[in-house]
């Protein structure tokens, strides 16, 4: 097994640039998954690690080796594509095998390590098959199949869910990352989908426009993003952005969104900025809720809100509401007794709020 | 189109039809009598060899260059390569067959380039020497029809899915092994359609031979539709003429049903 490092990779079609320079260390055994709107380059970066696209400059290094100039079949990866690309005139079988049988493996061998991996998948039944005899689920455990009878040092997945139905999807994540915790190898995974990047990542590495914006364990983009796009991107419904004002009155600082609410920061996510400053303020849906449904009792942080919108998501209800101009989602209980039009009070858990800088849209520290 | 068809049929079974109106029916006896027509045999072979050599030809030539202008490549010379070598598909037999003459002849270009290489000693005559007339009817044949597969091959190689080939090269696979174990069997529906296609118009293809050898020298490039058209109106003999068109669509037929076959095949699936 080995760890990946990327050091000032860069990449440019012509006068293009699409990568500017990532640096990245992914650990021995660690999920890591690069996540970002299209056109990020996380795909890009991904195939670069294959060796599907050629380095414009930088290095990258899997193990100790530095590896831009090695062939793909030599860098000791298996890669597992969006569009599967199984050999549809092969059996599931010689789809599996076709890599061993390249590298001279002796029959026997070849024979073990397939049936192994078809076990693991539950495709032993369908080993005679032809890929378009069976369904999307069962064409995405091949795809899985043919990389891990390589036993490669690297696991590279590109978006291998999104052709899946939600169903799908969700159960093929769970197995991925159960073979994860078996087979406890390297594994880079490319998503745009943030739940999947959530779920399943030991570390996200989030991408935009050619950089990284922010690389972390899960827990920590959701909860600590270090920019306004990141607090955007992660999370369903995304963390709240507001514009507002800092003010100090001597005894309490807080901020006042659109001069019409003003809350009061909590001690445990302190506000550093001066009064009058500028400050884009965030916080997570899950962290307003209705005051009744609160186990908060702080006058300080609450609001009084006029519901516009209610979305049931069973078990939660996402209530939209409006201070000034700027629009916010709070989570009630999937019981709760609120109607559009109503107006409630709100607490907002101030512990949990986010400051940014509405110039560099970074976190304020 | 079918009265035609069944006159031709009727007349196989006659003896001095169109030049006389007292034509007689004589049964099998025009079939027997080509059975034992040493011309006959020479022209099926003659048929056999053209006809392969030309399909096989075509498709090798077709591949090797719709791979070549398949590859990445800047697309403004990709697209002056292409229209190049779509050409010789848009020329009429007798443009080609004329340039192919003079191209050929035992005082042209072909002779004398090859003179200065010193390939050949002296000027050869390729259409009318009898050992190479053949030989060189298929380069011509070859150049002709290569570009209808070509297109169809180019067609095919686009939509075949690029990840495939990048699995392929993460598996290990060289560019011989990636083109015959995805390449070809991807494009393996294509070349049956193609081949068949090719086999069933070069079987019975007449203006190319005739304008460039007329058959000849002797009977050297003799194939069936020539001998055909030797026989009705070279000949005026119309019930050999018919009775030779009558094994030709024989042939033609059964290539066709085969053909059709094949696509029926391919909609079920």
């Amino acid at each position: 097994m080995s760890g990946i490092a990327l050091s000032n990779l860069k990449k440019s079609y012509g006068d293009t640039d699409i990568l500017h320079g990532i640096d990245l260390e992914i650990k021995n055994g660690e999920f890591a998954v690069f996540v970002g709107p299209s056109g990020c380059g996380k795909s890009t970066t991904l195939r670069m690690i294959a060796g599907l696209e050629t380095v414009t400059s930088g290095e990258i290094f899997i193990g100790d080796q530095l590896v831009n100039d090695v062939q793909p079949k030599n860098r000791g990866i298996a890669m597992v594509f969006q569009s599967y690309a199984l050999y549809p005139h092969m059996s599931v079988y010689d789809n599996m095998a076709f890599s061993l049988k390249l590298r001279k493996m002796p029959p026997g061998e070849v024979q073990k390590r397939v049936r192994s991996a078809a076990d693991t998948l539950e495709l032993t039944k369908m080993l005679d098959r032809k890929p378009s005899a069976l369904s999307g689920g069962q064409r995405q455990r091949v795809a899985m199949g043919r990389a891990i009878v390589r036993d490669p040092e690297v696991f590279l997945f590109d978006e291998p869910l999104s052709n899946l139905d939600a169903t799908l999807r969700t159960q093929m994540r769970a197995e991925i990352k159960e073979l994860h915790q078996r087979l406890k190898s390297t594994i880079v995974y490319v998503t745009h989908d943030q739940v999947e990047a959530m779920t399943l990542a030991d570390r996200i590495v989030i991408m935009r426009g050619g950089k990284i914006e922010q690389s972390g364990t899960p827990e920590d983009v959701f909860h600590n993003p270090a920019s306004m796009f990141v607090a955007s991107f992660m999370g369903s419904p995304p963390m709240n952005l507001a514009e507002s004002t800092v003010y100090d009155n001597g005894a309490e600082k807080g901020v006042n969104i659109n001069g019409t609410v003003s809350i009061i920061s909590s001690e445990d996510s302190p506000l550093s900025s001066k009064a009058g400053d500028r400050v884009v303020f965030g916080i997570r849906p899950e962290d307003i809720v209705p005051d009744f449904e609160s186990d908060i009792n702080n006058k300080n942080w609450t609001a009084s809100v006029k519901v516009d919108l209610i979305e049931l998501l069973g078990s939660t209800k996402l209530f939209h509401f409006h201070i000034g101009t700027n629009k916010f989602i709070g989570k009630a209980g999937g019981r709760s007794n609120i109607e559009p039009g109503q107006v409630i009070s709100v607490v907002m858990d101030m512990r949990h709020a986010r400051y940014f800088d509405p110039e560099t849209e970074l976190i304020i520290r | 189109m079918i009265f035609p068809i069944l006159q031709v049929i009727e007349y196989s079974f006659y003896d001095n039809v169109i030049v006389t109106s007292d034509s007689t029916f004589v049964g099998f006896d025009n079939y027997k009598e080509l059975a034992f027509d040493p011309i006959f045999w020479t022209s099926i072979f003659n048929t056999i060899i053209f006809t392969v050599g030309s399909v096989v030809g075509h498709l090798v030539v077709g591949i090797f260059l719709a791979l070549l202008i398949n590859s990445p490549i800047h697309p403004v010379p990709r697209a002056i390569f292409r229209t190049l070598l779509v050409l010789p598909w848009l020329f009429t037999a007798v443009v080609v067959a004329l340039n192919w003459q003079l191209l050929l002849h035992p005082f042209g270009i072909i002779n004398y380039a090859l003179k200065d290489f010193g390939i050949i000693d002296s000027h050869v005559d390729w259409l009318g020497d009898e050992s190479v007339a053949m030989a060189t009817l298929l380069v011509i044949s070859i150049w002709r029809g290569y570009p209808f597969l070509m297109i169809s091959f180019l067609s095919g190689l686009q939509s075949i899915d690029k990840s495939m080939y990048e699995a392929a090269k993460i598996d290990g696979a060289g560019w011989f092994r990636i083109f015959f174990s995805i390449t070809i069997p991807q494009l393996k529906p294509i070349i049956y359609g193609v081949a068949l296609l090719d086999l069933i118009w070069t079987f019975q293809l007449f203006p190319l031979v005739w304008l460039t050898t007329g058959g000849g020298p002797g009977r050297a490039t003799e194939v069936l539709s020539t001998y055909t058209y030797r026989f009705a109106f070279v000949d005026f003999e119309f019930s050999k003429a018919s009775t030779v068109a009558v094994i030709l669509l024989t042939f033609t037929a059964v290539l066709t049903i085969l053909y059709l076959r094949k696509g029926k095949g391919k909609s079920e699936i």
